[in-house]
This record gives C-alpha cells, structure tokens and sequence, in this order.
C-alpha cells in the first residue's frame, strides 16, 4: 500500500513518532473497512446502463412499427415496464443493500412507465398533450425512489416536473401557477431531507443543491401575473434565500461546486442589482403607490418569501458577513424608490460597488487570488454597464475605464509582490 | 421494513399497469361499440419526442352556427351532435351544453367565437405512423393539385362522447397502404 511506505518514510526522516505513524496507518484501514464494497464505477454504470437501456427502447417504441397488430404493439408496451417491475421485486427481496441494483432497477422502471404510457398513446391515437403524459408518468413513478431509495430517479422526477411546470405554465396562455407541480415538488422533499440527513457530503446530495434552487428559479416566474416589477422584487428575494441557505452552517462547509445555493444565489443577486443600476426599472417603479403594490397578487408571494429570508438571516446558524447586514438595506431602497427615482438609482450603485471592494479586501486579506479577481470583475461589470449609460460624458467613462483597469494591474502585482516577501 | 416495503411496491406495480391497461380498455370500448364516422381533414406532420411521428389533423367540419350565441363562451366544454351523411361524412347536427341522449356526440372545447359562428377542437387531432412514412404521407397529401383535390378523412370511432381515430383516408384508401 502507497500510504504505508510514505508512513514509513516519514517514519525514518523523525517526521512523525511511532504513535503517529501508527494512528495514520489505523485511520487509512479504518477508512478502507468503511467504505461499502461497491465501488463508485459499479453504481455509475448500473445507472447508465438501465439508463441508456430505457431510453433506447423509448426511441424503438417512437418508430411507430405499423406492420404489427395492436395485440403484438400492447405487449410489446407492457414488456419493457414488467421486466423493470421483476427486477425491482428481485432487489427488494434479494439485493436490497446493494447500490447498484436498486439504482438501476428503478431507473429501469422509470423509463419503463413512460415506454408503456407513449406505446398505448400511440397504438390508439390518443391526443394528450406533452404536460399531460408528464404528469401522469411522474405520478406513477413518484413512491419510486422511496420504496427503492434511489436518489437518481429522485433527480430525474425533478427534471421530469420541472419540465411539465415549464410546458403547462409557460407554454399556455392562461396564467396559472400550476398549483399541482408545487404539490408534486413538496412531495419530493422528504426524500431531500433523508439525503441532508444520512448523505450531507454525497454526490446525489450535491446534484440536488444544484437542481433544486435552479427549478425554483425556473418556476417562481409561474406566479407572474400582473405586476413585472414585484417580480423581479421576488426574484431578489429568493436569490436572497438561496445565498443565505448557502451560507447556513449545514452548507458552508462544502466545496463551492457542491453548494449551487451559495453559486445560483450570489451571481444572481449580483445579476439582478447590476439590472438595478440602470434607471429602467426605477423609472417604472416610482410610478406604483403603496396601496396599489400591495393590492397586486404578487405582494403575497413577495411577503412570503421576505419573511423566509428574514428568518433565514436571524437563524444565526451561518457566519454572519457585514454584506448580509448591509443587504437589508435593499429592502429600504425599494421603499425610497416608491418616491425618487435618482436616489435609489445611485444607491444601488454604491451598494454594488461596495461588494466588489469587499471582495478585494476580502482577497487581499485572506491572499487569494481568486476572491481578489472575483471582486475586481464585479467592478468591472459596473463600470462596463455604467458605459452603456449615454449621459455620462465620454470623458468620465474613459477615466473610470483606466482607473478600473490598473486597479486590475496593481492589486494583482501587490499580491504577488507580498507572497513573494513572505516566502 | 420489508414488510411494508414490498406490499407497497406491489400496490405501485399494480397503478403503473392499471394506468396503460385502463387507457387500452377505454378505447377498446370505443371501437368496438362506436358508430364510424368520416371527418374531412388536412394533414400535416409534426414530431413528438417521446411518442415520434405523427400527422396532426385539421377539420373542415370545426364550426357550427347555434340559434343563440350569447350561451356559448372561449375554452367552454360543449356536446358537438353528429349525423351520417349517404358517403359516412359527419355533419355538424347541434351544439348543447348538456349532455344529448342520443349517442352520437362528442365532447369538444370552443377554441373560437367569431360572428355568429363557433369554433372548437376535436379530441382526435393526431395520427401516429411510422417515422419513415409520415413524411412521405404529408408528401403525397401536399402534391395533389388546386383543381382536383384529393379528399382525405380520418376514420373515427365515437360512442357517448369518447372517440378513437383507426385510420386517415385518401380517396377512400388508407395512407398506410398508399405509402407503401
């Protein structure tokens, strides 16, 4: 084993004691005992396989095979989903630990339903359209990853809704905000909570921190019905959220690729407030009276999901940042936008340029590099968008531009300069 | 666990196959108990990603003019009344809100009120055909000149509101045979 030589190595340089080395050796052991004998190749391919499988026989089924009776077609419908139904038996009763299996059986099942439900569409002629077959075949695969716990076939019930949300709100010209895709989301939350519970640092659980803000995201535009403004108010809300969900102490500790809440809700807000500083929508915003912001039915939604944010800042269950604090005040310039349109126009400004500038500092405090570019870009941005702004003078904006520029130059060269002095 | 486990996955084998076989007997019940009626149409052949190819299906006979009007309103759900003409051509008889006693009629929603007409879709617009030959049916429906017209209907089944399309016509021929 690599990891004893290295132990012994180190072992002879007087690196590490006796007892050290023997701690390291006992903790690798331990972790190899620990981990399940089912390697992460067997799990993936399992899931291709049934997954390639399913979706190969969707694609038979869509030829339309016109030469066979409608007794050979039904069969033909039923086969697919009762083979995925034996194997499914077969796991419950026989391989019930093993990964591989039940995530590959229910996937099987999964595209199984929707062979047979496309098959018997067919052979009849029935007219359906798209969000029903959606919606009927996500209800039938719904107990699916509970009875055989399979977190893949959560995370396509999640597309699989999200798309029926998309083609039954969307694509329709009654506003609706399909009730019936939020009822189909609550049910797949306790299968989400399992998965924070038993599985915070798995991979499944990472997919969903990704998926789940995106398909919030997606689908909070169902609830637009009159007022455009108070839903890019209630898209900053959950922007909001998702960056304080990210910042929670069950979130912060994971890899940035694997916290989407913390990723989706910081690049968002920042796309939003960059919106922000153009006076398009205080423009329009300054128009609305209280009395009238509050009759439209997107107040509700608004209220909502300011009162979840309020809760989530007051938890206290994440590290507290003075940006967070700072960003109460958002809510304040909404306010004061009701009646002016040039001051909360710059006070966006100023807000955003102040989260660059954090970001500097913060990279220039910490020595990374990465925070320093990241806070450098946002300034960037601003300037960048402040340029497209015509009543500022071509003077003002070169100079910003050159300002900004060796702003790039110096505070990279400052960095590198201190890193070198300290080594 | 198991115990409750595998009854109630027995209960989501038993739903994921009622589902199918119920939409089978339905028809089923159609075809064989519907009167056949012939809708002229115009077809044309878009694509479904989960279903394939079909030919989706435009009616002549999608309006009717009601005595009184001002009953009727946009997405409503309507009974269309039917009647045979000598070639087994539906005729648009009636349009009521309430269900008719006789059996031959559909249920349909208005998709449009204009002057004194209404408008509404059939329940059958689509037609489903093998991937290689519903190009070549929309081909062979496209290329027939403006003076001599081929006529094409869709052959329905209809039976107390319900109704199954088995075949689409061109001059009196079914398109699967034609394509061939």
């Amino acid at each position: 084993m690599k990891i004893t030589n290295q132990v012994n190595e180190l072992l002879q340089a007087g690196v590490i004691s006796d007892e050290t080395a023997a701690a390291i050796e006992a903790f690798y052991l331990n972790k190899k005992n620990e981990q399940p004998n089912q390697s992460r190749l067997i799990i993936a391919f399992g899931i291709l396989g049934a997954t390639l499988i399913g979706l190969g026989l969707i694609l038979i089924i869509a030829h339309n095979w016109d030469n066979l009776s409608r007794l050979v077609k039904t069969f033909f419908a039923f086969l697919p989903l009762v083979i995925g139904q034996a194997f499914g038996l077969y796991v419950l009763y026989r391989k019930y630990e093993s990964i591989a299996w039940r995530e590959g059986a229910a996937v099987f099942i999964f595209f199984g339903v929707a062979a047979s439900i496309a098959m018997v569409s067919q052979v009849y002629n029935i007219p359906g359209d798209m969000a029903d077959f959606l919606l009927t075949w996500m209800l039938l695969v719904l107990p699916l990853f509970y009875l055989l716990r399979s977190s893949i076939t959560a995370m396509l019930y999640l597309i699989g809704i999200t798309t029926y949300a998309i083609v039954a709100g969307y694509f329709k010209s009654a506003t609706d905000p399909v009730w019936t895709f939020w009822l189909l989301l609550v049910a797949l939350l306790p299968y989400y909570y399992y998965l924070l519970q038993r599985k915070p640092g798995g991979n499944f659980t990472a997919f969903f921190h990704w998926l789940l803000p995106a398909s919030l995201i997606i689908c909070l535009g169902l609830f637009a019905e009159k007022s455009e403004e108070l839903m890019l108010f209630a898209y900053l809300l959950l922007l909001a959220l998702f960056y304080l969900i990210g910042n929670h102490s069950r979130f912060n500790a994971l890899k940035l690729a694997s916290n989407g809440y913390l990723v989706i809700g910081l690049l968002g807000s920042l796309g939003i407030l960059l919106f922000l500083s153009f006076d398009d929508f205080w423009q329009s915003w300054v128009k609305m009276s209280i009395v009238e912001l509050f009759s439209q039915p997107e107040s509700l939604l608004v209220a909502l999901l300011f009162s979840l944010a309020v809760y989530f800042l007051f938890l206290k269950k994440w590290q507290a940042t003075p940006l967070l604090w700072l960003s109460v005040f958002v809510f304040i310039i909404f306010i004061v936008g009701l009646y002016f349109v040039l001051v909360p126009l710059i006070l966006v400004n100023i807000f955003y340029l102040i989260i660059g500038i954090y970001y500097v500092k913060q990279g220039a405090d910490d020595d990374h590099l990465g925070l320093l570019n990241f806070g450098l870009l946002i300034v960037t941005s601003l300037v960048i968008a402040r340029f497209f702004d015509a009543n500022l003078s071509f003077v003002i904006r070169g100079l910003l531009f050159l300002l900004v520029g060796s702003g790039f130059f110096i505070a990279n060269y400052q960095m590198l300069k201190k890193r070198k002095i300290v080594k | 666990m198991k115990k409750i486990l595998i009854p109630a996955f027995f209960v989501l084998i038993a739903a994921q196959l009622y589902v199918p076989a119920s939409m089978i007997f339905e028809r089923e019940k159609v075809i064989e108990r519907g009167e056949v009626f012939l809708f002229e149409t115009a077809p044309i052949d878009p694509r479904d990603p989960f279903r394939g190819q079909y030919i989706r299906l435009n009616f002549e006979e999608d309006s009717y003019v009601p005595a009184d009007i001002s009953r009727f309103e946009y997405e409503q759900k309507v009974y269309v009344h039917l009647q045979k003409n000598n070639d087994n051509v539906a005729e648009v008889i009636g349009l009521s809100l309430n269900k008719p006693t006789n059996k031959n009629y559909l249920e349909v929603s208005i998709s449009n009120i204009s002057n004194d007409r209404v408008y509404f879709e059939y329940p059958f617009d689509r037609f489903y055909m093998e991937e290689t030959k519903a190009p070549k049916a929309e081909n062979a429906l496209r290329q027939r000149t403006p003076g001599q017209r081929k006529k094409a209907y869709a052959k329905v089944h209809v039976w107390q509101g319900n109704s199954v399309i088995s075949d689409v016509l061109i001059e009196g021929k079914s398109i699967k045979a034609i394509v061939e």
